[in-house]
């Protein structure tokens, strides 16, 4: 078979001038990469049977869903959904706090698994580096719900650790949580903490694949440990690193509903109020999927045109991106 | 192997006392929730900073472990975490692998395809019907199959795929190998770092799952652990913002703090278990040896 | 590897092929059960399925089998209990929602709470039973229990039955705290009006009430919500959060009534002296208010009536770590026009229980669902046998002979909130704790009167706007409270009001008002031929 293909080869470029059609570039290429297309089949007929089929659901957020009368006879409404939701006196101030701290979260928590990444390749003491490993990961095993509990027992202004050591350096209690000034820094300072150990672990996987020699080699040159993560250790990942930045760009609409939910309260709505969370308050007064839905589309369509967007970019640049 | 410079070992030591102080901030939540759960419940409301255990008793261990719907749910989420893992992991890899092939026609339409699915999705209702539908309803396979593949994963792998450079293939095709053996052979005993990595984030959803639990299983027999955990724990404090407050005082003798906090570290050792045999598949340089041998 | 790979492969063409197939048998392998659609009742095996939320949910257990043996007994023929379980309360409603969205998932019995959309969805397709006929010819005990008011929230304008309550509250369960042991150090008798109140409560911060030289006391605390600071704003004869009858016959949302502002300003005052717990602003859980409490620096405090009960974990904690603390029940604060009430609680109940299309026995399921809402098969399967697994002594206080993790393992309180009783058949609470309640009744009587319990279902504008004005109202009061906010905000929330929809709710409100009264007098008269007969 592989011999069929390189005497095909052998043959087209022997006659230059005769022109194949597209079509036929095209089966030949098909034809050639039939494996990989096997190998693609299963995935994609996964995707098609439990992701596209019920994705028909997406519709109800255009519709005034009733359970009862099933996604398909529930009646149509447009755009009301959309409107309801933008009508809201405050939809903007929602809107940008949830675009501003999933954008923190970003920019503080995207690097930080990486840098710590970088140091945990430099342990020289294998025991050491494995336990430190499991050790940064626990927190992420953290529900919110507990986590939450002991940051507000932890930062309270009566008895919390935080105000005492305050209170030990003859300052002021600080109300964190109820401070607007405050209070998107928690959010992001404790997503971070929580998440950074378990990022950490995709790119430690990306770093096996570098090879040793070139440290060695670096060093004899003059390199410092700086200039080898520089020039070494991060170029080698850059592919890692991009398509992780270009899927987190997909999340950038998602604040975290539950932190900011377990730890927000009516003092700091102004800087802490986000999407999810506005809408489950309104769930609150009346289950409503269909406005739940919309809150979710109008996310998601941001998210893609960003992804896209970013995708292209990072293109542009040379580097390969999702596609 | 030159000897280690001034600068080095200067950096060596800032970065090994870095990663004492970092030890000790990620292993304090950890240790106050161990310490909590070894507590006396009576002597454990009140709250404190648990560096050794206030009083001491194992009681919130009992309670949840006696229950009998402990040990089927531990059963149940050990069969979907493996079964599910498994098949998950084959699977985003053999997608990954034809998605990493830049020659392969129709590549950006089928990536698309993947990434859309990472976006959007058809709500509760329609994945229950698809479920019952396929005649699912209250099987494993309700609790194992809607979460086997997913696009992030997908484009991590496909990403890690790309690594691998083009030479072993050209190599291995010109000995007559077709792409299907090349996946076989090369490409996975290459890849067992992002295999590992993969499997792992995988075994982690599968393990903190309990959402499924509600969509798909009615006999309580087959509850996930975390659906039974979460039930235990929300019986025993009602959230006040989220329930009415007249059911609390219907039942207000459990104490909730122990139990909640016996609860997480008998839902989260298990699957700390699993890191460490995972970690011999990251040591540095496990991709290029490989190659080499 | 291969092997392994091979076999992998195969399994997911199995599966896919299976799926396929059982595809087609899928639909129709479920709702078999019973064995006449006619809606008589049979005389064969009978299975009924109900959904639970209460008690430990324990699969399988005594309780199941106990329940099954007297339903057996009592209806003579063989009946099997089938449990459903829900799942947590965050996700418990999701899970009935699915439930409910196709016959073949319903149960026989649906238990739920809120919900009211739904409701309404369901009644609406038909799916629910009208149970008037069945509680006529087997609901006695059901009839019995509730009262007038309690089955009027849940009738259905047309003459029909849709739901019955499966737990409505003791009419008031809270009540003011106040440490006694505290009083008496400091020499202060029990505070009854407001100024006495707001001056004990400086007391309890400044005066050292513990003594123990310290700072470290403050006069009230409580959660994240109005009624932490019920005894202010009942005093002054408001409910933020309800809809108030005012004295010309209108309705107007509590959070607008100028005593509102004098409250606002008046724990302005207070929480900037130190004597409001600044946690109160960020305390969301339960267990944040229990450690509170059990840390015995808390004056005061409004919480459960429960509370007393010896055996809760609250009391439990807090004499374990107070050995001399002591916390009393006392009358509500007199507000300066010598107004005073406790927090009532609603006649509707908070959860509900339908029968379902899927039952094809209604009657015989209102049947099981009566001779559950008896006080002997209610104690049966809530507290166990009497003399084996608790005891009654000669003063009526109960005493189980088991642990919490023994009842527990059981599935006693499996079937909670099916009818929970609140009379002599609630053995738990203790003799001094049933006369609180008792107490309770009568001190939430006077506000019970000035709110208006909303029945309807359906309020729209009360749907889209409230969310908005809520989140207003919490911001403007909760800042204000702290000092972040100058009391003049509250005028500026007030003024916003009706553009954010308020003119809208207040406009909807009143119609219902009217409405309501109305439809009172016509239940009445159903209610008299239709239950009264029967009981």
């Amino acid at each position: 078979m592989e011999q069929r293909r390189q005497k095909l080869t052998l043959h087209a470029s022997l006659q230059p001038k005769t022109k194949m059609s597209k079509t036929s570039i095209f089966m030949k290429d098909v034809v050639r990469d039939k494996y990989l297309y096997l190998l693609l089949l299963p995935g994609l007929l996964y995707l098609l049977v439990f992701k596209y089929l019920p994705m028909y659901g997406v519709v109800i957020a255009f519709k005034d869903y009733n359970i009862l009368m099933g996604v398909m006879e529930s009646p149509w409404v447009g755009f009301e959904q959309f409107q309801r939701l933008f009508r809201t006196p405050d939809f903007m101030q929602i809107f940008m706090n949830t675009f501003i701290i999933s954008f923190l979260k970003l920019l503080f928590g995207f690097p930080a698994p990486i840098i710590i990444a970088l140091l945990l390749n430099e342990l020289r003491n294998m025991a050491f580096k494995r336990f430190t490993q499991s050790v940064l990961y626990l927190p992420h095993f953290l529900s919110w719900v507990v986590f939450a509990g002991i940051i507000t027992a932890f930062l309270n202004p009566v008895d919390g650790v935080v105000n005492f050591i305050i209170k030990a350096f003859d300052g002021t209690p600080i109300d964190f949580l109820t401070s607007k000034e405050y209070f998107r820094s928690i959010l992001v300072s404790t997503e971070v903490y929580k998440e950074m150990g378990w990022g950490t672990i995709i790119y430690l996987a990306a770093m096996t694949g570098v090879n040793p020699d070139m440290y060695e080699a670096a060093r004899i040159d003059g390199a410092n440990k700086l200039q080898q993560m520089w020039h070494i250790t991060l170029p080698a990942i850059r592919p890692v690193i991009l398509i992780m930045l270009i899927l987190s760009l997909g999340n950038i609409l998602e604040a975290g509903f539950l932190q900011v939910y377990l730890l927000y309260n009516p003092l700091v709505y102004d800087v802490a109020d986000i999407i999810d969370t506005y809408v489950y308050r309104r769930g609150i007064q009346e289950a409503n999927y269909s406005l739940a839905t919309a809150a979710g589309v109008f996310k998601s369509v941001i998210a893609l045109v960003l992804i896209y967007t970013a995708n292209k970019i990072v293109k542009k640049s040379g580097n390969e991106g999702l596609w | 192997m030159v000897g280690l410079s001034k600068g080095e070992k200067i950096f060596n030591y800032c970065n090994y006392v870095f990663m004492v102080l970092l030890l000790i901030l990620m292993l304090y939540p950890f240790w106050y929730i161990l310490m909590g759960s070894l507590s006396d419940s009576k002597l454990a409301v009140g709250g404190g900073l648990f560096l050794i255990p206030v009083g001491f008793s194992v009681d919130a261990y009992t309670a949840i472990l006696q229950n009998s719907a402990f040990l089927s749910s531990l059963g149940t989420t050990l069969i979907t975490t493996i079964a599910g893992t498994a098949i998950g992991t084959f699977f985003t890899a053999t997608t990954a692998y034809a998605l990493s092939k830049s020659r392969l026609r129709g590549g950006v339409f089928f990536a698309f395809i993947v990434l859309f699915t990472m976006l959007f999705n058809g709500g509760l209702v329609p994945n229950y019907l698809l479920i019952k539908e396929l005649g699912m309803m209250n099987s494993l396979w309700a609790l194992i199959l809607p979460n086997a593949i997913n696009a992030f994963n997908v484009f991590v792998m496909m990403s890690f795929f790309r690594g691998i450079p083009n030479e072993l293939e050209e190599a291995a095709k010109i000995d007559g190998a077709n792409d299907l053996t090349i996946f076989f052979r090369i490409v996975l005993p290459l890849s067992k770092p992002v295999l590992a990595t993969i499997g792992l984030f995988i075994a982690v959803f599968y393990w903190n799952d309990f959402f499924s639990t509600i969509l798909y299983i009615n006999d309580k027999d087959m509850w996930q652990l975390q659906a039974y955990l979460r039930n235990l724990i929300e019986n025993t404090s009602m959230a006040i913002r989220g329930g009415s407050g007249t059911a609390v005082t219907a039942q207000m003798n459990v104490s909730p703090f122990t139990i909640r906090m016996a609860s997480i570290i008998i839902a989260t050792v298990p699957i700390l278990i699993v890191y460490p045999f995972l970690q011999k598949h990251f040591a540095k340089g496990a991709m290029i040896g490989s190659i080499k041998g | 590897m291969k092997k392994s790979l091979g076999l992998l492969i195969v399994t997911v063409f199995m599966l896919v092929f299976s799926v396929a197939c059982s595809n087609e048998s899928g639909g129709e392998s479920s709702g078999e059960k019973g064995n006449n659609a006619t809606g008589e009742a049979g005389t064969g095996p009978l299975n009924v399925s109900l959904t639970l939320m209460g008690g430990p949910k324990t699969p399988d257990a005594w309780v199941n089998e106990a329940l099954a043996k007297d339903l057996t007994d009592h209806l003579d023929r063989d009946v099997t209990v089938e449990d459903i379980f829900l799942p947590s309360w965050s996700d418990a409603k999701t899970k009935i929602n699915l439930m409910m969205s196709d016959k073949s998932s319903m149960p026989d019995v649906l238990w739920f709470w809120d919900m009211n959309k739904e409701y309404k969805q369901w009644v609406d397709a038909g799916v629910l039973q009208d149970l008037t006929p069945y509680l006529q010819s087997k609901g006695q005990n059901i009839i019995n229990y509730y009262n007038r008011e309690n089955l009027f929230y849940s009738w259905d304008p047309s003459g029909k039955i849709y739901r019955i309550p499966g737990d409505v509250s003791e009419p008031g369960t809270m009540t003011t705290m106040i440490r006694k042991d505290w009083l008496d150090n400091l020499g202060l008798d029990v505070p009854t009006t407001i100024d006495e109140y707001v001056d004990v409560l400086r007391a309890f911060t400044f005066d050292d009430p513990d003594g123990n030289g310290k700072d470290d006391t403050y006069g009230i605390s409580g959660e994240n919500l109005y009624r932490a600071f019920a005894p202010f704003f009942y005093a002054y004869g408001v409910d933020v959060e309800q809809f108030m009858i005012q004295d010309d016959g209108t309705i107007k949302y509590g959070s607008l009534m100028p005593e509102t502002r004098e409250v606002l300003e008046l724990l302005q005052g207070l929480y900037k002296e130190g004597v409001i717990d600044p946690r109160v602003l960020t305390n969301t859980e339960q267990q944040d208010v229990d450690d509170i409490m059990a840390n015995g620096k808390i004056g005061s405090i409004y919480r459960w009536v429960a509370f007393f009960n010896p055996e809760s974990t609250y009391n439990l904690a807090f004499k374990e770590k107070n050995p001399d603390g002591e916390y009393i029940a006392i009358d509500p604060i007199k507000g300066p026009s010598g107004f005073s009430s406790d927090v009532p609680s609603d006649a509707i109940g908070w959860s509900f229980l339908s029968v379902t299309g899927a039952a094809e026995e209604p009657e015989t399921v209102v049947d099981v669902i009566d001779r559950m809402a008896s006080p002997e098969t209610y104690r049966l399967i809530t507290f166990g046998q009497e003399g084996e697994l608790y005891t009654i002594d000669e003063n009526g206080v109960y005493d189980s002979k088991l642990s919490v993790d023994e009842r527990n393992k059981l599935g006693l309180g499996n079937y909670n909130w099916y009818v929970q009783r609140k009379d002599e058949a609630n053995l738990e609470n203790t003799p001094e704790v049933n006369e609180l309640f008792a107490a309770r009744d009568k001190s939430s009587r006077p506000m019970r009167e000035k709110i208006f319990f909303v029945k309807s279902l359906n309020r729209p504008m009360w749907t889209e706007y409230a969310t908005d004005i809520n989140t207003l109202r919490d911001e403007t009061f909760w800042g204000i409270i702290s000092g972040n906010l100058p009391i003049t905000a509250y005028d500026d929330f007030v003024d916003q009001y009706g553009a954010l929809g308020g003119d809208k709710i207040d406009e909807e409100t009143n119609k219902l008002y009217s409405e309501q009264k109305n439809q009172w007098e016509e239940f009445n008269a159903w209610y008299d031929e239709n239950i009264e007969p029967y009981k």
